[in-house]
Protein backbone atom coordinates (compact mmCIF):
# COMPACT_ATOMS: atom_id res chain seq x y z
CA UNK A 1 0.00 0.00 0.00
CA UNK A 2 1.08 3.51 -0.79
CA UNK A 3 0.55 4.78 2.73
CA UNK A 4 3.06 2.32 4.09
CA UNK A 5 5.50 3.33 1.40
CA UNK A 6 5.12 6.94 2.37
CA UNK A 7 6.00 6.15 5.97
CA UNK A 8 8.88 4.00 4.83
CA UNK A 9 10.19 6.74 2.59
CA UNK A 10 10.00 9.39 5.24
CA UNK A 11 9.85 8.17 8.82
CA UNK A 12 10.01 11.75 10.02
CA UNK A 13 6.55 12.79 8.92
CA UNK A 14 5.47 15.36 11.47
CA UNK A 15 2.15 16.52 10.13
CA UNK A 16 -0.61 15.27 7.86
CA UNK A 17 -3.86 16.53 6.46
CA UNK A 18 -6.75 15.58 4.28
CA UNK A 19 -6.78 17.31 0.89
CA UNK A 20 -10.10 18.36 -0.56
CA UNK A 21 -10.04 16.14 -3.63
CA UNK A 22 -13.43 14.51 -3.71
CA UNK A 23 -12.92 12.17 -6.66
CA UNK A 24 -9.93 10.45 -8.16
CA UNK A 25 -9.03 12.65 -11.12
CA UNK A 26 -5.85 11.15 -12.37
CA UNK A 27 -4.12 7.85 -12.23
CA UNK A 28 -1.70 8.93 -9.53
CA UNK A 29 -1.06 8.07 -5.96
CA UNK A 30 -3.47 9.92 -3.67
CA UNK A 31 -0.67 10.54 -1.20
CA UNK A 32 1.49 13.59 -1.41
CA UNK A 33 4.68 13.84 0.58
CA UNK A 34 6.31 17.24 0.91
CA UNK A 35 8.74 18.51 3.45
CA UNK A 36 7.87 15.80 6.02
CA UNK A 37 4.18 16.58 5.60
CA UNK A 38 1.79 13.99 4.27
CA UNK A 39 -1.32 14.94 2.31
CA UNK A 40 -4.06 12.40 1.68
CA UNK A 41 -6.79 13.06 -0.85
CA UNK A 42 -10.23 12.94 0.68
CA UNK A 43 -11.64 10.17 -1.51
CA UNK A 44 -8.70 7.91 -0.76
CA UNK A 45 -9.10 8.51 2.96
CA UNK A 46 -12.63 7.09 2.83
CA UNK A 47 -11.61 3.98 0.91
CA UNK A 48 -8.57 3.40 3.05
CA UNK A 49 -10.37 3.82 6.35
CA UNK A 50 -13.14 1.42 5.32
CA UNK A 51 -10.72 -1.21 4.08
CA UNK A 52 -8.39 -1.04 7.05
CA UNK A 53 -11.15 -1.03 9.61
CA UNK A 54 -12.86 -4.04 8.03
CA UNK A 55 -9.72 -6.08 7.92
CA UNK A 56 -8.72 -5.12 11.43
CA UNK A 57 -12.12 -5.96 12.89
CA UNK A 58 -12.14 -9.15 10.82
CA UNK A 59 -8.83 -10.17 12.30
CA UNK A 60 -10.02 -9.28 15.76
CA UNK A 61 -13.16 -11.38 15.46
CA UNK A 62 -11.14 -14.26 13.97
CA UNK A 63 -12.73 -14.19 10.57
CA UNK A 64 -11.30 -17.14 8.63
CA UNK A 65 -10.25 -15.00 5.69
CA UNK A 66 -8.40 -12.51 7.88
CA UNK A 67 -7.03 -15.06 10.31
CA UNK A 68 -3.39 -15.05 9.32
CA UNK A 69 -2.15 -11.53 8.88
CA UNK A 70 1.44 -10.70 9.53
CA UNK A 71 1.82 -8.72 12.80
CA UNK A 72 3.57 -5.97 10.87
CA UNK A 73 0.49 -5.64 8.67
CA UNK A 74 -1.73 -5.40 11.72
CA UNK A 75 0.47 -2.59 12.88
CA UNK A 76 0.09 -0.81 9.55
CA UNK A 77 -3.66 -1.39 9.44
CA UNK A 78 -4.14 0.05 12.90
CA UNK A 79 -2.03 3.02 11.88
CA UNK A 80 -4.22 3.67 8.85
CA UNK A 81 -7.33 3.55 11.01
CA UNK A 82 -5.98 5.82 13.72
CA UNK A 83 -4.67 8.45 11.34
CA UNK A 84 -8.23 9.21 10.34
CA UNK A 85 -10.15 8.12 13.39
CA UNK A 86 -8.01 8.91 16.38
CA UNK A 87 -10.57 7.82 18.95
CA UNK A 88 -10.90 4.22 17.82
CA UNK A 89 -9.85 2.49 20.99
CA UNK A 90 -10.01 -1.00 19.52
CA UNK A 91 -7.17 0.02 17.26
CA UNK A 92 -5.25 1.55 20.16
CA UNK A 93 -5.75 -1.61 22.18
CA UNK A 94 -4.44 -3.69 19.31
CA UNK A 95 -1.35 -1.55 19.37
CA UNK A 96 -0.99 -2.13 23.11
CA UNK A 97 -0.92 -5.86 22.40
CA UNK A 98 1.64 -5.35 19.66
CA UNK A 99 3.86 -3.52 22.12
CA UNK A 100 3.48 -6.25 24.70
CA UNK A 101 4.58 -8.92 22.25
CA UNK A 102 7.42 -6.78 21.01
CA UNK A 103 6.29 -6.12 17.41
CA UNK A 104 6.11 -2.39 18.02
CA UNK A 105 8.50 -0.28 20.05
CA UNK A 106 7.38 2.14 22.72
CA UNK A 107 9.15 5.12 21.29
CA UNK A 108 7.80 4.46 17.79
CA UNK A 109 4.29 4.43 19.13
CA UNK A 110 4.87 7.60 21.12
CA UNK A 111 6.07 9.30 17.96
CA UNK A 112 3.05 8.03 16.06
CA UNK A 113 0.69 9.30 18.77
CA UNK A 114 2.32 12.72 18.53
CA UNK A 115 1.62 12.69 14.79
CA UNK A 116 -2.04 11.84 15.39
CA UNK A 117 -2.27 14.67 17.91
CA UNK A 118 -0.99 17.11 15.29
CA UNK A 119 -4.21 16.47 13.38
CA UNK A 120 -6.58 15.71 16.27
CA UNK A 121 -5.12 17.71 19.18
CA UNK A 122 -8.08 16.95 21.42
CA UNK A 123 -8.40 13.21 20.95
CA UNK A 124 -8.90 11.76 24.45
CA UNK A 125 -8.19 8.16 23.44
CA UNK A 126 -4.80 9.16 22.10
CA UNK A 127 -3.88 10.79 25.39
CA UNK A 128 -5.08 7.79 27.37
CA UNK A 129 -3.03 5.48 25.19
CA UNK A 130 0.00 7.64 25.85
CA UNK A 131 -0.54 7.37 29.58
CA UNK A 132 -0.45 3.60 29.21
CA UNK A 133 2.76 3.91 27.20
CA UNK A 134 4.39 6.01 29.90
CA UNK A 135 3.25 3.57 32.55
CA UNK A 136 5.00 0.83 30.56
CA UNK A 137 8.08 2.98 30.23
CA UNK A 138 8.18 3.63 33.98
CA UNK A 139 7.76 -0.08 34.75
CA UNK A 140 10.49 -0.90 32.30
CA UNK A 141 12.84 1.63 33.87
CA UNK A 142 12.16 0.35 37.35
CA UNK A 143 12.70 -3.29 36.45
CA UNK A 144 15.88 -2.60 34.49
CA UNK A 145 17.30 -0.59 37.36
CA UNK A 146 16.74 -3.37 39.88
CA UNK A 147 18.49 -5.81 37.58
CA UNK A 148 21.52 -3.75 36.76
CA UNK A 149 22.12 -1.87 39.92
CA UNK A 150 21.86 -3.79 43.15
CA UNK A 151 22.40 -0.83 45.38
CA UNK A 152 19.06 0.62 44.52
CA UNK A 153 17.02 -2.55 44.40
CA UNK A 154 15.38 -1.42 47.56
CA UNK A 155 14.27 1.75 45.90
CA UNK A 156 12.95 -0.14 42.94
CA UNK A 157 10.89 -2.34 45.19
CA UNK A 158 8.78 0.62 46.06
CA UNK A 159 7.55 2.75 43.24
CA UNK A 160 7.07 5.64 45.50
CA UNK A 161 10.59 5.77 46.80
CA UNK A 162 12.24 5.34 43.44
CA UNK A 163 10.23 8.15 42.01
CA UNK A 164 11.41 10.56 44.65
CA UNK A 165 14.86 10.27 43.21
CA UNK A 166 13.48 11.56 39.95
CA UNK A 167 13.25 14.97 41.53
CA UNK A 168 16.44 15.66 39.71
CA UNK A 169 14.82 15.64 36.30
CA UNK A 170 14.86 19.23 35.27
CA UNK A 171 12.43 20.44 32.70
CA UNK A 172 14.59 23.31 31.73
CA UNK A 173 17.65 21.32 30.74
CA UNK A 174 19.72 24.31 29.83
CA UNK A 175 19.28 25.94 33.19
CA UNK A 176 20.50 23.11 35.41
CA UNK A 177 22.70 20.79 33.38
CA UNK A 178 24.54 19.50 36.40
CA UNK A 179 21.38 18.03 37.85
CA UNK A 180 20.77 15.63 35.01
CA UNK A 181 23.21 13.11 36.44
CA UNK A 182 21.55 12.73 39.78
CA UNK A 183 19.07 10.33 38.28
CA UNK A 184 21.50 7.47 38.20
CA UNK A 185 20.77 6.53 41.74
CA UNK A 186 17.44 5.08 40.81
CA UNK A 187 17.66 3.89 37.24
CA UNK A 188 20.26 2.48 34.98
CA UNK A 189 21.82 5.10 32.79
CA UNK A 190 20.20 4.11 29.54
CA UNK A 191 16.63 3.80 30.72
CA UNK A 192 16.77 7.00 32.71
CA UNK A 193 17.95 8.84 29.62
CA UNK A 194 15.13 7.35 27.61
CA UNK A 195 12.56 8.30 30.20
CA UNK A 196 13.94 11.78 30.57
CA UNK A 197 14.01 12.55 26.88
CA UNK A 198 10.54 11.10 26.36
CA UNK A 199 9.14 13.09 29.26
CA UNK A 200 10.59 16.32 27.96
CA UNK A 201 9.26 15.51 24.52
CA UNK A 202 5.86 14.81 26.03
CA UNK A 203 5.68 18.25 27.58
CA UNK A 204 6.32 19.69 24.13
CA UNK A 205 3.59 17.54 22.67
CA UNK A 206 1.18 18.89 25.27
CA UNK A 207 2.15 22.47 24.47
CA UNK A 208 1.64 21.90 20.77
CA UNK A 209 -1.75 20.29 21.30
CA UNK A 210 -2.80 23.16 23.56
CA UNK A 211 -1.65 25.59 20.87
CA UNK A 212 -3.65 23.86 18.15
CA UNK A 213 -6.94 23.73 20.00
CA UNK A 214 -7.96 26.36 22.49
CA UNK A 215 -9.15 25.32 25.93
CA UNK A 216 -7.72 21.87 25.30
CA UNK A 217 -8.61 20.27 28.59
CA UNK A 218 -7.25 16.88 27.56
CA UNK A 219 -3.82 18.23 26.73
CA UNK A 220 -3.52 20.12 30.01
CA UNK A 221 -4.79 17.32 32.17
CA UNK A 222 -2.37 14.98 30.42
CA UNK A 223 0.38 17.41 31.32
CA UNK A 224 -0.74 17.28 34.94
CA UNK A 225 -0.65 13.48 34.78
CA UNK A 226 2.88 13.49 33.38
CA UNK A 227 4.06 15.89 36.06
CA UNK A 228 2.49 13.78 38.77
CA UNK A 229 3.57 10.37 37.56
CA UNK A 230 6.74 10.83 35.56
CA UNK A 231 8.18 13.84 37.31
CA UNK A 232 6.70 13.13 40.71
CA UNK A 233 5.69 16.79 41.16
CA UNK A 234 9.21 17.79 42.08
CA UNK A 235 9.63 21.35 43.24
CA UNK A 236 12.04 22.16 40.49
CA UNK A 237 9.58 20.99 37.87
CA UNK A 238 6.66 22.84 39.46
CA UNK A 239 8.55 26.11 39.62
CA UNK A 240 9.95 25.87 36.14
CA UNK A 241 6.52 24.94 34.78
CA UNK A 242 5.08 27.98 36.49
CA UNK A 243 7.66 30.08 34.69
CA UNK A 244 7.30 28.50 31.27
CA UNK A 245 3.50 28.61 31.23
CA UNK A 246 3.57 32.22 32.38
CA UNK A 247 4.27 33.39 28.85
CA UNK A 248 1.83 30.96 27.33
CA UNK A 249 -1.11 32.09 29.45
CA UNK A 250 -0.37 35.77 28.86
CA UNK A 251 -0.73 35.00 25.18
CA UNK A 252 -3.85 32.87 25.62
CA UNK A 253 -5.80 34.98 28.03
CA UNK A 254 -9.14 33.29 27.43
CA UNK A 255 -7.88 29.75 27.86
CA UNK A 256 -9.49 28.37 31.03
CA UNK A 257 -7.55 25.12 30.79
CA UNK A 258 -4.19 26.86 30.79
CA UNK A 259 -5.09 28.75 33.94
CA UNK A 260 -6.42 25.60 35.52
CA UNK A 261 -3.00 24.07 35.01
CA UNK A 262 -1.39 26.96 36.86
CA UNK A 263 -3.87 26.46 39.69
CA UNK A 264 -2.73 22.86 39.93
CA UNK A 265 0.89 24.00 40.13
CA UNK A 266 0.13 26.50 42.87
CA UNK A 267 -1.78 23.92 44.88
CA UNK A 268 1.01 21.39 44.58
CA UNK A 269 3.54 23.97 45.69
CA UNK A 270 1.40 24.58 48.72
CA UNK A 271 1.25 20.85 49.49
CA UNK A 272 5.03 20.78 49.59
CA UNK A 273 5.43 24.00 51.51
CA UNK A 274 7.85 22.67 54.12
CA UNK A 275 10.29 21.37 51.49
CA UNK A 276 9.81 24.55 49.50
CA UNK A 277 10.84 26.59 52.51
CA UNK A 278 13.92 24.52 53.24
CA UNK A 279 15.26 24.13 49.70
CA UNK A 280 14.19 27.39 48.03
CA UNK A 281 13.60 29.61 51.05
CA UNK A 282 10.28 30.69 49.62
CA UNK A 283 6.80 30.21 50.96
CA UNK A 284 3.92 29.06 48.84
CA UNK A 285 2.31 32.37 49.71
CA UNK A 286 5.08 34.08 47.83
CA UNK A 287 3.99 32.34 44.63
CA UNK A 288 0.35 33.12 45.26
CA UNK A 289 1.05 36.80 45.77
CA UNK A 290 3.10 36.86 42.59
CA UNK A 291 0.24 35.16 40.77
CA UNK A 292 -2.17 37.77 42.10
CA UNK A 293 -0.03 40.59 40.70
CA UNK A 294 0.28 38.70 37.45
CA UNK A 295 -3.43 38.16 36.94
CA UNK A 296 -4.31 41.70 38.07
CA UNK A 297 -1.94 43.05 35.47
CA UNK A 298 -3.45 40.87 32.75
CA UNK A 299 -6.96 41.99 33.65
CA UNK A 300 -5.87 45.58 33.38
CA UNK A 301 -4.18 45.07 30.02
CA UNK A 302 -6.78 42.86 28.42
CA UNK A 303 -10.31 43.67 29.46
CA UNK A 304 -13.30 41.47 28.65
CA UNK A 305 -11.92 38.03 29.43
CA UNK A 306 -13.85 35.87 31.82
CA UNK A 307 -11.06 33.32 32.34
CA UNK A 308 -8.86 35.97 33.94
CA UNK A 309 -11.50 36.95 36.47
CA UNK A 310 -12.08 33.32 37.41
CA UNK A 311 -8.38 32.80 37.88
CA UNK A 312 -8.33 35.82 40.14
CA UNK A 313 -11.11 34.29 42.22
CA UNK A 314 -9.08 31.13 42.67
CA UNK A 315 -5.94 32.98 43.70
CA UNK A 316 -7.78 35.23 46.09
CA UNK A 317 -9.64 32.36 47.69
CA UNK A 318 -6.34 30.56 48.24
CA UNK A 319 -4.89 33.68 49.80
CA UNK A 320 -7.76 33.79 52.27
CA UNK A 321 -6.70 30.50 53.83
CA UNK A 322 -5.42 30.92 57.34
CA UNK A 323 -1.76 30.15 56.79
CA UNK A 324 -1.60 32.39 53.72
CA UNK A 325 -3.15 35.33 55.51
CA UNK A 326 -0.42 35.28 58.14
CA UNK A 327 2.35 34.69 55.70
CA UNK A 328 0.99 37.27 53.27
CA UNK A 329 0.92 39.99 55.87
CA UNK A 330 4.42 39.17 56.99
CA UNK A 331 5.60 39.39 53.44
CA UNK A 332 3.86 42.62 52.57
CA UNK A 333 5.16 44.13 55.79
CA UNK A 334 8.65 43.01 54.90
CA UNK A 335 8.35 44.66 51.51
CA UNK A 336 7.13 47.90 53.02
CA UNK A 337 9.52 48.31 55.92
CA UNK A 338 12.44 46.33 54.61
CA UNK A 339 12.93 44.47 57.87
CA UNK A 340 11.31 41.70 59.80
CA UNK A 341 8.86 42.95 62.40
CA UNK A 342 9.21 41.78 65.96
CA UNK A 343 6.88 38.91 66.75
CA UNK A 344 3.38 39.99 66.14
CA UNK A 345 0.43 38.00 67.25
CA UNK A 346 -1.59 37.08 64.19
CA UNK A 347 -3.55 34.32 65.85
CA UNK A 348 -5.94 36.54 67.72
CA UNK A 349 -7.12 38.72 64.91
CA UNK A 350 -7.04 36.35 61.97
CA UNK A 351 -10.70 36.98 61.21
CA UNK A 352 -10.07 40.71 61.28
CA UNK A 353 -7.22 40.35 58.86
CA UNK A 354 -9.38 38.22 56.61
CA UNK A 355 -12.12 40.80 56.37
CA UNK A 356 -9.50 43.50 55.93
CA UNK A 357 -8.12 41.62 52.93
CA UNK A 358 -11.57 41.23 51.42
CA UNK A 359 -12.44 44.89 51.83
CA UNK A 360 -9.09 45.89 50.31
CA UNK A 361 -9.75 43.67 47.33
CA UNK A 362 -13.24 45.10 46.93
CA UNK A 363 -11.82 48.58 47.01
CA UNK A 364 -9.19 47.82 44.36
CA UNK A 365 -11.78 46.40 42.05
CA UNK A 366 -14.32 49.16 42.52
CA UNK A 367 -11.67 51.78 41.77
CA UNK A 368 -10.78 49.89 38.61
CA UNK A 369 -14.35 49.58 37.43
CA UNK A 370 -15.11 53.22 38.11
CA UNK A 371 -12.14 54.13 35.93
CA UNK A 372 -13.82 52.29 33.13
CA UNK A 373 -16.77 54.56 33.85
CA UNK A 374 -19.46 55.03 31.33
CA UNK A 375 -18.63 52.31 28.84
CA UNK A 376 -20.43 49.55 30.64
CA UNK A 377 -18.88 46.79 28.61
CA UNK A 378 -18.38 43.14 29.37
CA UNK A 379 -15.43 43.83 31.61
CA UNK A 380 -17.50 46.13 33.80
CA UNK A 381 -19.96 43.29 34.25
CA UNK A 382 -17.23 40.77 35.03
CA UNK A 383 -15.71 43.13 37.59
CA UNK A 384 -19.10 43.69 39.17
CA UNK A 385 -19.70 39.96 39.44
CA UNK A 386 -16.33 39.56 41.09
CA UNK A 387 -17.06 42.22 43.69
CA UNK A 388 -20.41 40.58 44.29
CA UNK A 389 -18.64 37.30 44.90
CA UNK A 390 -16.19 38.98 47.27
CA UNK A 391 -19.04 40.38 49.31
CA UNK A 392 -20.50 36.92 49.73
CA UNK A 393 -17.27 35.54 51.22
CA UNK B 1 -3.66 35.97 20.96
CA UNK B 2 -2.54 36.06 17.38
CA UNK B 3 -2.09 38.34 14.42
CA UNK B 4 -2.53 36.58 11.11
CA UNK B 5 -2.04 39.31 8.56
CA UNK B 6 -1.54 43.01 7.90
CA UNK B 7 -2.26 44.57 4.54
CA UNK B 8 -2.17 48.05 3.07
CA UNK B 9 -4.70 48.62 0.30
CA UNK B 10 -5.90 51.44 -1.87
CA UNK B 11 -9.57 51.95 -2.43
CA UNK B 12 -9.60 52.97 -6.06
CA UNK B 13 -12.04 55.56 -7.43
CA UNK B 14 -14.06 52.70 -8.95
CA UNK B 15 -14.47 51.32 -5.43
CA UNK B 16 -12.15 48.37 -5.96
CA UNK B 17 -9.64 47.25 -3.37
CA UNK B 18 -6.07 47.15 -4.60
CA UNK B 19 -3.44 45.56 -2.42
CA UNK B 20 -0.30 47.67 -2.16
CA UNK B 21 1.58 45.49 0.28
CA UNK B 22 0.72 42.67 2.63
CA UNK B 23 2.27 40.22 5.05
CA UNK B 24 0.88 36.98 6.49
CA UNK B 25 1.79 34.86 9.47
CA UNK B 26 0.39 31.43 8.73
CA UNK B 27 2.57 29.08 10.74
CA UNK B 28 -0.34 28.09 12.94
CA UNK B 29 -2.20 26.63 9.98
CA UNK B 30 -1.69 23.17 8.57
CA UNK B 31 0.99 22.89 5.92
CA UNK B 32 -1.43 22.03 3.15
CA UNK B 33 -3.88 24.75 4.12
CA UNK B 34 -1.49 27.67 4.10
CA UNK B 35 -1.74 28.56 0.42
CA UNK B 36 -5.52 28.50 0.59
CA UNK B 37 -5.67 30.49 3.79
CA UNK B 38 -3.37 33.09 2.24
CA UNK B 39 -5.62 33.42 -0.79
CA UNK B 40 -8.66 33.82 1.39
CA UNK B 41 -6.95 36.50 3.45
CA UNK B 42 -6.29 38.49 0.28
CA UNK B 43 -9.85 37.91 -0.85
CA UNK B 44 -11.23 39.07 2.51
CA UNK B 45 -8.98 42.13 2.59
CA UNK B 46 -10.36 43.29 -0.75
CA UNK B 47 -13.98 42.57 0.04
CA UNK B 48 -13.81 44.48 3.29
CA UNK B 49 -12.05 47.53 1.89
CA UNK B 50 -14.48 47.68 -1.00
CA UNK B 51 -17.44 47.66 1.37
CA UNK B 52 -16.16 50.03 4.04
CA UNK B 53 -16.98 53.70 3.57
CA UNK B 54 -14.16 56.23 3.27
CA UNK B 55 -12.85 57.56 6.62
CA UNK B 56 -14.50 54.93 8.73
CA UNK B 57 -13.37 52.02 10.87
CA UNK B 58 -14.87 48.59 11.28
CA UNK B 59 -14.15 45.33 13.05
CA UNK B 60 -15.74 42.29 11.48
CA UNK B 61 -16.04 38.96 13.24
CA UNK B 62 -15.91 35.79 11.22
CA UNK B 63 -15.76 32.49 13.07
CA UNK B 64 -12.64 32.57 15.22
CA UNK B 65 -11.21 35.59 13.43
CA UNK B 66 -11.72 39.33 13.61
CA UNK B 67 -10.79 41.58 10.71
CA UNK B 68 -10.06 45.18 11.59
CA UNK B 69 -10.47 47.66 8.72
CA UNK B 70 -9.74 51.34 8.39
CA UNK B 71 -10.23 53.33 5.22
CA UNK B 72 -8.59 56.74 5.56
CA UNK B 73 -10.01 59.91 4.07
CA UNK B 74 -7.40 59.69 1.27
CA UNK B 75 -8.62 56.16 0.52
CA UNK B 76 -5.49 54.47 1.76
CA UNK B 77 -6.70 51.51 3.80
CA UNK B 78 -5.38 48.98 6.24
CA UNK B 79 -6.69 45.57 7.24
CA UNK B 80 -5.48 43.54 10.20
CA UNK B 81 -6.69 39.98 10.70
CA UNK B 82 -6.40 38.67 14.25
CA UNK B 83 -8.16 36.30 16.62
CA UNK B 84 -10.75 37.18 19.26
CA UNK B 85 -8.26 37.54 22.08
CA UNK B 86 -6.34 40.28 20.32
CA UNK B 87 -7.30 43.71 21.74
CA UNK B 88 -9.30 45.68 19.22
CA UNK B 89 -7.80 49.03 20.08
CA UNK B 90 -4.28 47.74 19.63
CA UNK B 91 -5.21 46.41 16.20
CA UNK B 92 -6.54 49.79 15.11
CA UNK B 93 -3.54 51.60 16.52
CA UNK B 94 -1.36 49.26 14.53
CA UNK B 95 -3.25 50.11 11.34
CA UNK B 96 -2.75 53.83 12.01
CA UNK B 97 0.95 53.40 12.50
CA UNK B 98 1.42 51.23 9.44
CA UNK B 99 -0.54 53.58 7.21
CA UNK B 100 1.42 56.62 8.43
CA UNK B 101 4.73 54.96 7.86
CA UNK B 102 3.65 53.66 4.50
CA UNK B 103 2.71 57.14 3.33
CA UNK B 104 6.19 58.34 4.24
CA UNK B 105 7.82 55.58 2.26
CA UNK B 106 5.52 55.67 -0.69
CA UNK B 107 3.90 59.04 -1.51
CA UNK B 108 0.30 59.33 -2.54
CA UNK B 109 1.13 60.05 -6.18
CA UNK B 110 2.46 56.55 -6.68
CA UNK B 111 -0.44 54.64 -5.16
CA UNK B 112 -2.56 54.36 -8.25
CA UNK B 113 0.28 53.61 -10.65
CA UNK B 114 2.19 50.87 -8.78
CA UNK B 115 1.56 47.25 -9.52
CA UNK B 116 -0.58 45.17 -7.21
CA UNK B 117 1.21 43.92 -4.06
CA UNK B 118 4.59 45.07 -5.32
CA UNK B 119 5.38 48.03 -3.12
CA UNK B 120 8.50 47.22 -1.12
CA UNK B 121 7.74 47.83 2.53
CA UNK B 122 9.97 45.63 4.66
CA UNK B 123 8.84 47.17 7.95
CA UNK B 124 5.50 45.41 7.65
CA UNK B 125 7.05 42.07 8.52
CA UNK B 126 8.64 43.54 11.64
CA UNK B 127 5.33 45.02 12.70
CA UNK B 128 3.62 41.67 12.28
CA UNK B 129 6.25 40.03 14.46
CA UNK B 130 6.46 42.72 17.07
CA UNK B 131 2.76 43.13 17.56
CA UNK B 132 2.17 39.41 18.15
CA UNK B 133 2.62 40.35 21.76
CA UNK B 134 0.97 43.73 22.29
CA UNK B 135 2.69 44.19 25.63
CA UNK B 136 6.16 43.89 24.19
CA UNK B 137 5.22 46.21 21.38
CA UNK B 138 4.53 48.76 24.09
CA UNK B 139 1.23 49.50 22.53
CA UNK B 140 -0.92 49.11 25.61
CA UNK B 141 -0.08 52.37 27.32
CA UNK B 142 -0.56 54.77 24.48
CA UNK B 143 -3.65 53.36 22.90
CA UNK B 144 -6.22 55.55 24.53
CA UNK B 145 -4.66 58.80 23.40
CA UNK B 146 -3.52 57.81 19.94
CA UNK B 147 -6.74 56.50 18.56
CA UNK B 148 -8.79 59.24 17.01
CA UNK B 149 -12.44 59.85 17.55
CA UNK B 150 -13.66 57.70 14.70
CA UNK B 151 -16.10 55.19 16.00
CA UNK B 152 -15.40 51.55 15.28
CA UNK B 153 -18.35 49.85 13.67
CA UNK B 154 -18.82 46.23 14.70
CA UNK B 155 -20.12 43.52 12.42
CA UNK B 156 -20.82 39.98 13.47
CA UNK B 157 -20.11 38.28 10.15
CA UNK B 158 -18.68 39.13 6.78
CA UNK B 159 -22.14 38.52 5.32
CA UNK B 160 -23.32 41.52 7.37
CA UNK B 161 -20.85 43.77 5.54
CA UNK B 162 -22.02 42.76 2.10
CA UNK B 163 -24.40 44.92 0.14
CA UNK B 164 -27.96 43.94 -0.58
CA UNK B 165 -28.28 41.06 -2.97
CA UNK B 166 -24.70 39.95 -2.52
CA UNK B 167 -23.92 36.44 -1.37
CA UNK B 168 -20.60 35.30 -0.03
CA UNK B 169 -20.84 31.99 -1.92
CA UNK B 170 -21.27 33.85 -5.23
CA UNK B 171 -18.35 36.16 -4.48
CA UNK B 172 -16.12 33.18 -3.75
CA UNK B 173 -17.30 31.45 -6.91
CA UNK B 174 -16.65 34.51 -9.08
CA UNK B 175 -13.37 35.54 -7.53
CA UNK B 176 -10.33 35.46 -9.77
CA UNK B 177 -7.87 35.58 -6.90
CA UNK B 178 -8.88 32.20 -5.58
CA UNK B 179 -7.53 29.02 -7.11
CA UNK B 180 -9.68 26.00 -7.92
CA UNK B 181 -8.25 24.24 -4.91
CA UNK B 182 -9.21 27.04 -2.58
CA UNK B 183 -12.74 27.09 -3.92
CA UNK B 184 -13.15 23.37 -3.33
CA UNK B 185 -11.67 23.82 0.09
CA UNK B 186 -14.22 26.51 0.86
CA UNK B 187 -17.08 24.29 -0.27
CA UNK B 188 -15.98 21.20 1.62
CA UNK B 189 -15.16 23.19 4.72
CA UNK B 190 -18.58 24.73 4.61
CA UNK B 191 -20.26 21.37 4.09
CA UNK B 192 -18.52 19.65 6.97
CA UNK B 193 -18.79 22.83 9.02
CA UNK B 194 -15.17 22.73 10.02
CA UNK B 195 -13.69 26.06 10.83
CA UNK B 196 -10.28 25.31 9.39
CA UNK B 197 -10.16 28.09 6.84
CA UNK B 198 -11.03 31.70 7.04
CA UNK B 199 -14.55 32.44 5.77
Amino acid sequence: MDLNNAFKRDPLIDEYDILPVVEPKHNRSPFILENHKLGVEAWAMKVLLKYSLNRLIGWRSRNPSDQFIDPMDICNLSRAVLLFNADNYTAWNIRKELIENGTLSLSDDLAFGALVLSKYPKSPETFIHRRWLFQQLLDYCLSSSSGSNTSCSAAAASNEEALVNMEAIDVDVGAHPELGDRLHGAFSLESSRLLKSQTLRELQVCTQAAERYQCNYHAWSHRIWIIKHCLNCSLQVLISELETTNKWTSNHISDHSGFHFRQFLLRELHNKKSRLQSSHAKSSTYFLLAEMDYVADLIKSYPDHEALWYHRRFVFQELLKKEHIEEGFKQRRLELTGQEQPEFSYESNITDLRSLLISQEIEICSVQSSEKDACKGLDYLLGKNYVHWLQSL
Amino acid sequence: MKLYSIAVLLKTPEGKGKILTSQNELSSFGYFQRATVGEFMTFTNKILVERTATSSRASVKEQEYICHVYVRSDNLSGVVIADHEYPQRVAHTLINKVLEEFTEKCPQAQWSSVKENEVPFAQLKDYLQKYQNPKEADAMSKIQSELDETKIILHNTIEAVLQRGEKLDDLVEKSEGLSMQSKTFYKTAKKTNRCCVIL
